[in-house]
C-alpha cells in the first residue's frame, strides 16, 4: 500500500512540473544560500578564534594572579624553569611559549607611539602555533646576534617602518628605572588580533631580559593542549598543582569570541527559522491547491473504498518529496559554495582596512561542519510537516459523496 | 475594464490577496526597521568617533594623513587660526598638538598619545570636558595640569593629584622632559581612546616641546556638518595650497570601510529572506492564475489577448505591493523613528563591542526618508517580478487548451 | 441484500428539510441485473449510494448476507467497499497520473493480488472491454466513452459482489452507451456480478431485467 501511495504521489508531483519546480528552486537555493553564510560567518569566527589561540593564548595561559590586572613586572612569573618542570609532566601539554613583555614606548626619528615589547623565542613560537606563517615582510628571524625585532603590521604602517628600519623602545625595567634599547626590524607579521597587530614588537628573550634587568622570568606561559575535550580537565590538574598562579583558558582570555560565536549561533538558527516557516507557506500554497483541484479525484477513491490513510500518505510523501529533493539540491549546492570558499576562500582585499578593524583577514575562508546539513535537514522537514497540516485537514473533512456529486466544499 | 477585472480578482482570492499582502507588508516592515536598525548602530558608532574627540573635519599639512610625524607641522598656526576665524561657515575650530610620549606613574610606564589643546575651545569642540569622570577639566591658565583616561590612570595606578612624569621628544627631536600633576580623569566609552590618551593646555605644552605657533591640525565644527565633502572643499578653496581641509568620512576611513563590511553581511545575510519571499510570492500568484485559467481561457476566447492578459495580471501584483508596501513602509518608518527618539537599550552591548567603538547600551536606529524609500521600493521591484514567471507561463496556453485544462 | 425501513432526511430539523427516500424497504438477489429509476430529484442517486455505503441512511438497516452493514463503521465499511463493491460513477472517474493498465489494476493492487495475476486480469478485462491498445495511455489521452470502459474494468476487476453505476451512460452517445451496457451485461452472466444502476436512460432501462421505479423518495413500481 505504501508503495502505491509512494508511486501517486512520484506522479502527481512530475504532473505539476512547473510548480514543483519552483518549490524546490525555492527550497534549495534558500537553503545553499544560509549554508553558505553559516559556513562564512563559521569560518570568521573560527578564523579569529584560531589565530588568536595561536598568537597569544594557546589553549591556557599561565599568569600570576596579579599580573592581568597590573600588567606590572612585579607580577611576574619566576623562576619558569620550575614552573616549565612541573609542565613536562602533563602529557596533553604538546608545546609551551614563555613570554616576557612591558609597555612603554616605541620611536622613530620623527613619531612616536604606545607599544608593548614582548621577549619570546623564535623557535618556540613555531612550535606552538606556526608564528613564521604570520610574517607578511621580511624573515622570521632576530638576525645573527639576535638583536633585531619582528613588528606588528598596523604598528609598521603607523610608524613608517620598513625592513632593516631602526627603532627605539623605551620603557621601565624591574628596577623602575627608565631605559631605552634600539633594533633594527627584520620581519613584519599580521596575525589579525588587533592587540599584537597595532601594539607590538617581538624580540629575543635574551635580549628583553637584559633589557629589563631579569633572570629566568616570564609574565605570560601559553600551553597548546593537544584535544579540546581535555582542555578543561588539564586547567584543573595545573590549579591544583600550581595554586599560587592563575590559569586560564582562551575563552575565559577572550570572552568577546564565545560571546560571537553564540551571537552567531543564535543569528543563524534564527534565519533558518523566519526562513524556513516562509518557505513552508510556499510549500503550503502548493499542497493546499493541488489537493483542492483534485478533490474529485481524491473523493473517488475514497469511494471505491481506498483506505484515507492511503490518500493522506499520498499527500504527505508528495511533500516530502519536494522537500527532500529541495533538501538534496539545496545541500549539494551549498556544499559546493562552501567548498569553493573554504578552499579558495573570499577575497575582499578592497575592504581590507575595514575588515582589520574586525581583526579579519581580507581573505574570508570559510568553515564546513556536518551538523550544518543535519540542521538544515530538520529545518526542511518541519517545514514540510507544518506545510502539509492544513491541506490534510481539508481532506480529511471531505465528504466523498459531496464532491461526487458536484457539491463542492 | 481591465482594471476592474484585476481589482474584482484579488477580492474574489481572499486567500492569496491576504497571503501576498501579509508577506510583502511583513518584508517591507522587516527590512526597514532592520536596516535602520543596523544604520543607526553604524551611525552610533561612527558619530561617537566623530564627536568624542575626532571632529568633523580637520585641517593640516597636506602628507600629514600619511606620515603624522613632526616633518608635516602646521608651521605657522596663527596664519591658519585667521582664515578659520574669518569663514562663516565654521562654527567653531581650535588647534591641537598631538604627540606621544612616555607617561611614567610611580612603577609603571605606558606609552601614550599626548595632546595640547585649547581647554575652552575644545569644550564646544569634543567630548573630552563632559566626559569627566573624576578631579576638573582643564582651564586656559593651567600650567603642568594634565587631564587623562581612566583606563590609562588605571594602567598607570595613579588618581586625582598623582604625579606623572613625561619623557618625549621636542620637535627639533631633543628630549623633552617634565613633570605632570594629574587634575582629572575622563571617561568617554572609546575603549581605546580612555587607555591611550592624556591631555595638556597647549599654551604650556608648546613650552614643553618647543611647538610654539604650531600645531599638527585645527579640528573644524561647521555650522552644518550634514554635507561634509561640499564644506570641506569650500574651506579648501580658502587655504594656502599645501593644506587641506578633511572631513570626516576620511579622518575615519576604516571605520567608515569597517561599516560598510558590517552593512554588506547584513544585507547578504537578508537577501536570503528576500530570495525565499520572491519565491513564495510567485508560488502563490502561479497557483492563483492557474486555478483560474478555465477562466482565463474564456477570456481569452471572448478576444482578450495575451498582453491583455499580461496587463490584468500585473495590476492585480501593482495594487496588491502598493497596498502592502506602502503600509509596510509606514509601519516601518513609524517604528524606525520611534526608536531614533527612543533608543532600544540592549544591556552589556557597549561592553562587549568597545574594541569597535560602541559607547552606549542604547542604540538608536537611523530614520531616513531615502534609505526607507529604497528599501520599499526593493520589496516592491521584487513583487513586480515574481509575476512575470507565472505570466508568461499561462499565455503559452491557447486559449482552447486553457478552456479544457482541469 | 436487504433493505429495512431506510429514510433518509437532509437537513434534519431545519427550515430546509428535505424528505430524500421514506420508507424503503427492498430486497436485491445475487446475480440481479436492477435499474433505480425515476426523475432527477427521485432519491435514486441517494439510495444508490446508501447501498455502497458512500451516504448513511437516517434511519433503517441494510443487510448483506445476513450481517448489518448500516451500522458498520466508517473505516469498516470502506473496507467493504474496496473488497465487496465496484463503483461506477458519470465521469472523471480515474486517477490522472496512472496509465489505464494502473488504473484497472489499482484496487487489486490495494487488496494485495499477485502481480501475475493482476496483469491477466488487465489483459483479460481489456480484451472483453476492447481497450488492448490504450492500456499504456493516460486518462488525458483518450476519449470519454473509453474512459467508462476503463472505469468499468476497473469497478470489475477484483470481482466484486456488487457492482453500482450512477448514471454512466450519462456523458456517453448513444453507441459507447449500448457497448457499455453490452460488456456490463456480459459480465453479469460470466460472472454472475450483481449490477444495480441508478439511471433514467432509456436504453439502460430497456437492458435491465429489474426496474424500480422512485417517485419523491418512495417505490411506486418495482417490476
Amino acid at each position: 500500500m505504501y508503495k502505491i501511495a509512494k508511486h501517486l504521489a512520484w506522479l502527481s508531483l512530475w504532473r505539476r512540473k512547473s510548480r514543483s519546480i519552483m518549490v524546490i528552486l525555492m527550497i534549495a537555493l534558500s537553503l545553499s544560500g544560509l549554508l553558505a553564510i553559516q559556513g562564512l560567518y563559521d569560518g570568521m569566527i573560527t578564523h579569529m578564534i584560531n589565530t588568536t589561540i595561536r598568537s597569544d593564548s594557546g589553549e591556557i595561559s599561565l599568569y600570576t594572579k596579579e599580573y592581568r590586572l597590573h600588567k606590572s613586572l612585579a607580577y611576574k612569573l619566576s623562576p619558569v624553569s620550575k614552573i616549565e618542570e612541573k609542565l613536562s609532566k602533563i602529557k596533553e601539554i604538546i608545546s609551551h611559549s614563555v613570554r616576557l613583555q612591558q609597555e612603554g614606548l616605541i620611536a622613530t626619528a620623527h613619531k612616536s607611539l604606545g607599544a608593548n615589547i614582548k621577549g619570546i623565542s623564535l623557535e618556540k613560537e613555531r612550535d606552538f602555533g606556526n608564528f613564521d606563517t604570520f610574517i607578511t615582510q621580511g624573515d622570521y628571524s632576530f638576525g645573527k646576534h639576535k638583536k633585531e625585532a619582528l613588528i606588528g603590521a598596523t604598528l609598521a604602517k603607523k610608524l613608517h617602518l620598513d625592513i632593516g628600519s631602526r627603532v627605539v623602545f623605551t620603557a621601565q625595567d624591574a628596577d623602575a628605572e627608565i631605559n631605552a634599547i634600539s633594533f633594527r626590524i627584520s620581519g613584519i607579521f599580521k596575525t589579525g588580533n588587533p592587540a599584537l597587530d597595532e601594539y607590538t614588537v617581538f624580540v629575543s628573550m635574551e635580549k628583553i631580559s637584559t633589557f629589563l634587568n631579569l633572570k629566568e622570568s616570564a609574565t605570560q606561559i601559553a600551553l597548546r593542549i593537544q584535544n579540546t575535550e581535555q582542555i578543561k580537565q588539564v586547567q584543573k590538574k595545573l590549579q591544583t598543582m600550581l595554586p599560587e598562579l592563575e590559569i586560564l583558558r582562551w575563552d575565559e582570555l577572550y570572552p568577546l569570541l564565545i560571546q560571537m560565536q553564540e551571537m552567531m549561533q543564535i543569528f543563524n538558527l534564527a534565519s533558518y527559522m523566519i526562513v524556513f516557516i516562509v518557505a513552508a507557506l510556499g510549500i503550503f500554497g502548493v499542497m493546499l491547491v493541488s489537493v483542492l483541484e483534485r478533490l474529485r479525484e481524491f473523493s473517488i477513491m475514497l469511494a471505491i473504498g481506498t483506505p484515507y490513510k492511503m490518500v493522506r500518505n499520498q499527500i504527505l510523501l508528495e511533500a516530502t518529496f519536494l522537500g527532500l529533493i529541495g533538501f538534496m539540491v539545496g545541500a549539494l549546492l551549498g556544499w559546493i559554495i562552501l567548498l569553493y570558499m573554504s578552499t579558495w576562500g573570499v577575497d575582499l582585499r578592497s575592504f581590507e582596512a575595514g575588515l582589520e578593524t574586525f581583526g579579519l583577514n581580507a581573505i574570508l575562508i570559510a568553515d564546513i561542519q556536518y551538523y550544518y546539513f543535519v540542521q538544515a535537514f530538520f529545518a526542511v522537514f518541519f517545514a514540510t510537516l507544518l506545510s502539509v497540516i492544513w491541506p490534510l485537514r481539508i481532506l480529511k473533512k471531505i465528504k466523498a459523496i459531496q464532491v461526487i456529486q458536484g457539491k463542492m466544499l | 475594464m481591465r482594471f476592474t477585472l484585476a481589482l474584482k480578482n484579488i477580492l474574489k482570492s481572499k486567500g492569496r490577496s491576504l497571503t501576498t499582502l501579509l508577506l510583502s507588508l511583513f518584508t517591507t516592515t522587516l527590512f526597514i526597521v532592520y536596516v535602520a536598525f543596523m544604520d543607526g548602530s553604524h551611525h552610533q558608532i561612527i558619530k561617537s568617533s566623530v564627536e568624542i574627540y575626532t571632529g568633523y573635519a580637520h585641517v593640516n599639512l597636506k602628507g600629514y594623513r600619511d606620515e603624522s610625524d613632526y616633518g608635516n607641522l602646521i608651521e605657522d598656526a596663527s596664519s591658519i587660526d585667521e582664515i578659520l576665524r574669518n569663514d562663516t561657515s565654521i562654527k567653531t575650530y581650535a588647534p591641537r598638538f598631538e604627540t606621544y610620549a612616555l607617561l611614567s606613574g610611580d612603577e609603571k610606564s605606558v606609552g601614550s598619545m599626548i595632546v595640547g589643546i585649547i581647554p575652552s575651545k575644545e569644550e564646544k569642540l569634543s567630548k573630552l570636558a563632559s566626559s569627566l569622570s573624576k578631579g576638573e577639566y582643564l582651564n586656559d591658565n593651567d600650567t603642568n595640569a594634565i587631564y587623562i583616561g581612566i583606563k590609562l590612570a588605571e594602567r598607570l595606578k595613579i588618581t586625582i593629584g598623582s604625579q606623572i612624569a613625561m619623557v618625549g621628544s621636542s620637535i627639533d627631536y631633543s628630549i623633552a622632559a617634565d613633570i605632570f600633576t594629574v587634575k582629572g580623569i575622563f571617561k568617554t566609552g572609546l575603549f581605546d581612546f580612555d587607555a591611550q590618551s592624556a591631555f595638556v593646555n597647549k599654551s604650556y605644552l608648546d613650552s614643553v616641546i618647543l611647538s610654539d605657533n604650531k600645531a599638527t591640525y585645527f579640528t573644524v565644527d561647521f555650522q552644518n556638518n550634514d554635507h561634509i565633502n561640499k564644506v570641506t572643499s569650500a574651506l579648501q578653496a580658502k587655504l594656502p595650497s599645501q593644506y587641506e581641509a578633511v572631513g570626516w568620512d576620511s579622518l575615519l576611513s576604516s571605520l567608515v570601510q569597517a561599516m560598510l563590511v558590517d552593512s554588506i553581511f547584513g544585507y547578504i545575510s537578508i537577501s536570503i529572506f528576500f530570495l525565499v519571499i520572491f519565491f513564495v510570492v510567485m508560488i502563490f500568484s502561479y497557483v492563483n492564475i492557474y486555478t483560474r485559467t478555465r477562466e482565463i481561457g474564456l477570456l481569452r476566447a471572448l478576444g482578450l489577448t495575451s498582453k491583455d492578459i499580461f496587463i490584468i495580471l500585473f495590476i492585480e501584483i501593482l495594487l496588491l505591493a502598493t497596498v502592502a508596501v506602502s503600509i509596510g513602509a509606514i509601519i516601518g518608518g513609524v517604528i524606525a523613528h520611534h526608536y531614533e527618539l527612543q533608543p532600544i537599550v540592549i544591556d552589556g552591548i557597549a561592553e562587549m563591542y568597545k574594541d569597535y567603538g560602541l559607547v552606549s547600551d542604547e542604540v538608536p536606529m537611523h530614520f531616513d526618508l531615502f534609505t526607507i524609500t529604497w528599501n520599499a521600493l526593493t520589496i516592491f521591484i521584487l513583487n513586480l517580478l515574481a509575476i512575470v514567471y507565472p505570466a508568461l507561463k499561462i499565455n503559452k496556453l491557447t486559449a482552447t487548451e486553457a478552456m479544457r485544462y482541469v | 441484500m436487504k433493505l429495512n425501513h431506510i429514510t433518509k432526511t437532509f437537513y434534519p430539523d431545519s427550515p430546509k428539510e428535505v424528505k430524500a427516500l421514506t420508507d424503503i424497504n427492498l430486497t436485491f438477489n445475487k446475480g440481479e441485473f436492477t435499474t433505480l429509476s425515476g426523475e432527477s430529484g427521485s432519491g435514486k442517486t441517494t439510495l444508490l449510494n446508501i447501498i455502497g455505503g458512500l451516504d448513511s441512511a437516517t434511519s433503517g438497516q441494510i443487510f448483506l448476507d445476513d450481517e448489518e452493514i448500516s451500522a458498520y463503521s466508517e473505516k469498516k465499511m470502506a473496507k467493504l467497499r474496496l473488497q465487496e463493491i465496484g463503483f461506477i460513477f458519470q465521469a472523471y472517474n480515474l486517477i490522472h497520473v496512472l496509465t489505464v493498465r494502473e488504473n484497472i489494476g489499482f484496487i487489486m493492487k490495494l487488496l494485495k493480488f499477485e502481480d501475475k495475476e493482476i496483469e491477466s486480469r488487465i489483459l483479460e478485462l481489456a480484451s472483453i472491454l476492447q481497450i488492448e491498445n490504450i492500456l499504456e495511455k493516460l486518462p488525458g489521452e483518450i476519449s470519454g466513452g473509453q474512459q467508462q470502459r476503463v472505469a468499468v474494468a476497473r469497478a470489475v476487476a477484483s470481482r466484486p459482489k456488487l457492482i453500482l453505476a450512477d448514471e454512466p451512460t450519462a456523458n456517453l452517445d448513444s453507441k459507447n452507451s449500448e457497448r457499455l451496457m453490452d460488456m456490463l451485461r456480459t459480465l453479469n452472466e460470466k460472472e454472475h456480478v450483481t449490477v444495480i444502476f441508478a439511471s433514467h436512460d432509456k436504453y439502460v432501462l430497456e437492458q435491465s431485467k429489474r426496474i424500480i421505479v422512485l417517485d419523491d423518495g418512495v417505490v411506486i413500481e418495482d417490476r
